[in-house]
C-alpha cells in the first residue's frame, strides 16, 4: 500500500511537469492554431538558464527559476518574431514542419556550444524528505507538485478574470472576431509565447534538477507533453492537466509494478485507443486543421 | 513540341543511367559507391513518403516504423531461419503492408495534425518492440552479421540503383493514373471528392499502405548494406529526416524529393563531419524553405520557369504571380 501510495505520487511529480509541457502547447495552439514542435527545446534552455544562475553563478533556487522563466520567455518572444510569425503565411503542414526545423536547430545549436555533458542543479530541498503517515516523499518532488500547482491557479487566474487573459481566450475561439472587436493580436501572439516558454522553462529547471540536464533533454518529454494534448484535445487546459497527470501515473505504475518497456507500449496504446473511440481527444471540441 | 520535350526527357534519362552504369567501373572507391547506394535508397524511402504526404496530402510521423518492419522480417527470416533474400524481402514489404493495412483503420479517422500524432504513436510503438523484444529482434543489439546478397558493394549499388527507377517509373505511372487523380482531388479537398464520388478511405489506404511498402523495401535495403539490423536507425529522427528531405526536394514531384535525397547526402558529407552541425544546417534550411520557398527546390524551379514564360509571352509585363504549386 505504502509502495502503491508512494507510486502515484512519483507519477503526479512527473505528470506535472508533462503538464507545465502541455499548458505551453496549448497556449500556443490555441492562439495560433499551431503545434510548436520546438517545445521541448525551451524546457532544455530553462535547464541550461536554471544551471548558469544556481551551478555556475551560485544564486539560491528560486532565483535560477525565475531568470530561467524570463530568459526562456524572452527567447519565445524574439523567435516569435523572427520565425513562427513568417511561418504565419503557410498551410498548417508547412507550420508544423517549420517547428520541426527550429527544433533540430536550436538542439543542436545547444548540443554544439554546450558539449553533451550532461549537468546538475542542486535542489534547494537538498535530499529532506516529508513524511505523511508511512510515506516519505522526496521533498523536491513535493516542490515539483507545488510549483505546478501554483502555476496552474495563477495560469486559471489570469485566464478567467484578467482582461488580458479574457482577450487570449477571444482570440483563441475566433482570431478575426478578436481583432475586429479591437484586440491587439499581435500582442496577445507576443505574451502566449512568452506565457509557453516560461511555463516550459519552470518545469525544465524543475526536472533538471530532479534528473539531469543535457542537450537532448527535451525531446522524451516533448513526446509525452504532445500525446498529454492530443489525448487531453488539443486547445483544452482541463484536457492538458488531466492528460498530463494521466501519463505521468501510467508511467510510474508500469515502471515500478512492469517493466519501463511496458510503459512506453501503454502510453502509446492510449492514445491510440483514445483517438479512435474520440478522434478530438477527451476534451477536445471541434477539430482544427 | 510535347514529342521534343519526351525526347529530351528520354535522352536526359538514358544519359544518366549510362553515367550510373559506368561509374563503379571508374570509380574505384568504395566509399563513394556506398555514398550513392545509400542516397539512392534513401530517395527510395523518400519516394515512399512523397507518395502520401505529397499526393494525398496526409503527413506520417511514423513511417520509421514501416521501415523497421520491412527491416527486421527479412533480417531475421535470413539470418535465423534461412530463408533465401528476394523471398525474405518480399515477406518484410507485404507484412509492412499489412500492418499499414491495420492501423489505417485506426488512423484514418483522424486527420492532419492529430494524423501525424497518431502515426508517430506507431512508429514509437514499432520502436518499443524492436528495442525490447529480444527473441526476434536481438534488442538493444539487434541482428548482426547478416549477408551481402550480392557478393559485394558494386552489386548492391546496381540492386539499389534498379530498383530507384524501378519505384520511380512505378509510382510516377500511378501518380499519372485515374488512381492518381483521385490521390489529389483528396489533398485538395476532401469532403468535394468523397461528393465527386470517390471513395476517399479507400484511396486514402490505398496510398497508406503502398507507401508504407516502399518504406519497408528501403528499410530492407539500408540493413543489407549495413549488415547488421539496430533498432538505433529506425527511430523517429528517421521518419523526421525523410520527412525533411521530402520537403526540401519538393512535396508532389517524386523526382525532386529523390534528387534532393542525393544532394543533401552528398552536401552533408563535406559540410559536416559533426553530426550537431549537419543537423544545424537540415533546421536552417527547413525553416528557410517553410518561409521564403514554399513548395521546396522543385516547386520553386517550376514556378521560376513558368515566371519566364509568361514574361516572355506577355512581353514583360509585370505582375505575373503564381501562388500555387500544382504540379500536374
Amino acid at each position: 500500500m505504502v509502495q502503491f501510495l508512494q507510486t502515484i505520487v512519483n507519477g503526479i511529480s512527473v505528470g506535472s511537469a508533462y503538464t507545465l509541457l502541455g499548458l505551453g502547447l496549448t497556449a500556443v495552439y490555441a492562439v495560433y492554431r499551431l503545434l510548436n514542435l520546438a517545445h521541448g527545446t525551451f524546457y532544455m534552455v530553462g535547464g541550461f538558464a536554471a544551471v548558469l544562475t544556481v551551478t555556475i553563478l551560485n544564486l539560491p533556487f528560486i532565483v535560477g527559476v525565475i531568470v530561467a522563466m524570463v530568459m526562456t520567455g524572452l527567447m519565445g518572444v524574439l523567435l516569435e518574431f523572427v520565425v513562427y510569425r513568417q511561418f504565419m503565411r503557410r498551410s498548417g503542414f508547412d507550420q508544423l514542419i517549420g517547428t520541426i526545423g527550429l527544433m533540430f536547430f536550436i538542439e543542436n545549436v545547444a548540443l554544439y556550444f554546450l558539449t553533451s555533458n550532461p549537468r546538475s542543479i542542486p535542489s534547494p530541498v537538498g535530499n529532506s524528505t516529508v513524511k505523511i503517515g508511512g510515506l516519505a516523499i522526496s521533498g523536491h518532488r513535493v516542490l515539483i507538485i507545488g510549483t505546478t500547482l501554483f502555476l496552474v491557479l495563477v495560469l486559471y487566474y489570469f485566464n478567467a478574470r484578467t482582461k488580458t487573459g479574457k482577450q487570449m481566450r477571444a482570440v483563441a475561439q475566433d482570431r478575426d472576431a478578436a481583432q475586429l472587436m479591437g484586440i491587439n493580436i499581435v500582442r496577445i501572439g507576443q505574451i502566449a509565447f512568452f506565457l509557453s516558454c516560461a511555463l516550459a522553462a519552470v518545469a525544465g529547471a524543475l526536472m533538471g534538477s530532479l534528473m539531469q540536464v543535457t542537450f537532448s533533454m527535451g525531446f522524451n518529454p516533448l513526446l509525452y507533453a504532445m500525446v498529454v494534448v492530443i489525448l487531453g484535445g488539443l486547445g483544452s487546459n482541463f484536457g492538458a492537466i488531466i492528460g498530463g497527470l494521466t501519463i505521468g501515473i501510467i508511467q510510474s505504475m508500469t515502471v515500478t509494478y512492469v517493466s519501463a518497456a511496458l510503459s512506453d507500449i501503454l502510453v502509446y496504446s492510449l492514445l491510440f485507443i483514445i483517438l479512435l473511440l474520440k478522434p478530438t481527444g477527451l476534451f477536445g471540441g471541434k477539430v482544427y486543421v | 513540341m510535347s514529342r521534343r520535350k519526351t525526347l529530351y526527357g528520354l535522352g536526359a534519362v538514358i544519359v544518366l543511367v549510362a553515367f550510373l552504369m559506368v561509374m563503379p567501373t571508374f570509380l574505384k572507391n568504395a566509399f563513394y559507391i556506398q555514398l550513392f547506394t545509400t542516397s539512392a535508397i534513401m530517395a527510395i524511402a523518400v519516394i515512399g513518403m512523397d507518395l502520401l504526404f505529397g499526393y494525398v496530402g496526409y503527413v506520417s510521423f511514423g513511417q520509421a516504423g514501416f521501415m523497421a518492419i520491412g527491416a527486421y522480417t527479412p533480417a531475421f527470416l535470413v539470418s535465423k531461419v534461412g530463408v533465401n533474400f528476394a523471398l525474405a524481402v518480399l515477406c518484410g514489404i507485404l507484412l509492412s503492408g499489412l500492418m499499414a493495412y491495420l492501423i489505417s483503420f485506426a488512423t484514418f479517422r483522424l486527420t492532419g495534425i492529430y494524423f501525424a500524432i497518431g502515426t508517430m504513436a506507431f512508429g514509437q510503438l514499432v520502436w518499443v518492440a524492436c528495442y525490447n523484444w529480444t527473441d526476434v529482434t536481438g534488442g538493444v543489439y539487434g541482428i548482426v552479421g547478416l549477408p551481402n546478397p550480392f557478393g559485394g558493394l558494386t552489386g548492391y549499388y546496381y540492386f539499389a540503383f534498379l530498383m530507384l527507377f524501378v519505384m520511380l517509373f512505378l509510382v510516377r505511372r500511378l501518380v499519372k493514373s485515374p488512381v492518381g487523380e483521385a490521390f489529389v482531388a483528396v489533398r485538395g479537398n476532401e469532403r468535394l471528392a468523397e461528393s465527386a464520388g470517390i471513395a476517399t478511405l479507400k484511396t486514402k489506404r490505398f496510398a497508406f499502405v503502398l507507401s508504407a511498402m516502399i518504406m519497408a523495401l528501403a528499410g530492407a535495403m539500408f540493413v543489407f548494406l549495413w549488415t547488421f539490423a539496430s533498432s538505433g536507425s529506425f527511430t523517429l529522427s528517421l521518419s523526421l529526416e525523410v520527412l525533411v528531405i521530402n520537403i526540401i526536394g519538393g512535396v508532389g514531384t517524386l523526382i525532386g524529393p529523390a534528387i534532393a535525397a542525393f544532394v543533401l547526402n552528398f552536401v552533408m558529407q563535406y559540410l559536416a563531419t559533426v553530426p550537431a552541425l549537419r543537423l544545424i544546417i537540415y533546421g536552417v534550411l527547413l525553416m528557410l524553405i517553410v518561409m521564403f520557398l514554399p513548395g521546396g527546390l522543385a516547386g520553386t524551379y517550376l514556378r521560376a520557369l513558368a515566371w519566364i514564360k509568361a514574361r516572355r509571352q506577355k512581353g514583360g509585363q509585370a505582375g505575373v504571380s503564381i501562388d500555387s504549386t500544382e504540379l500536374e
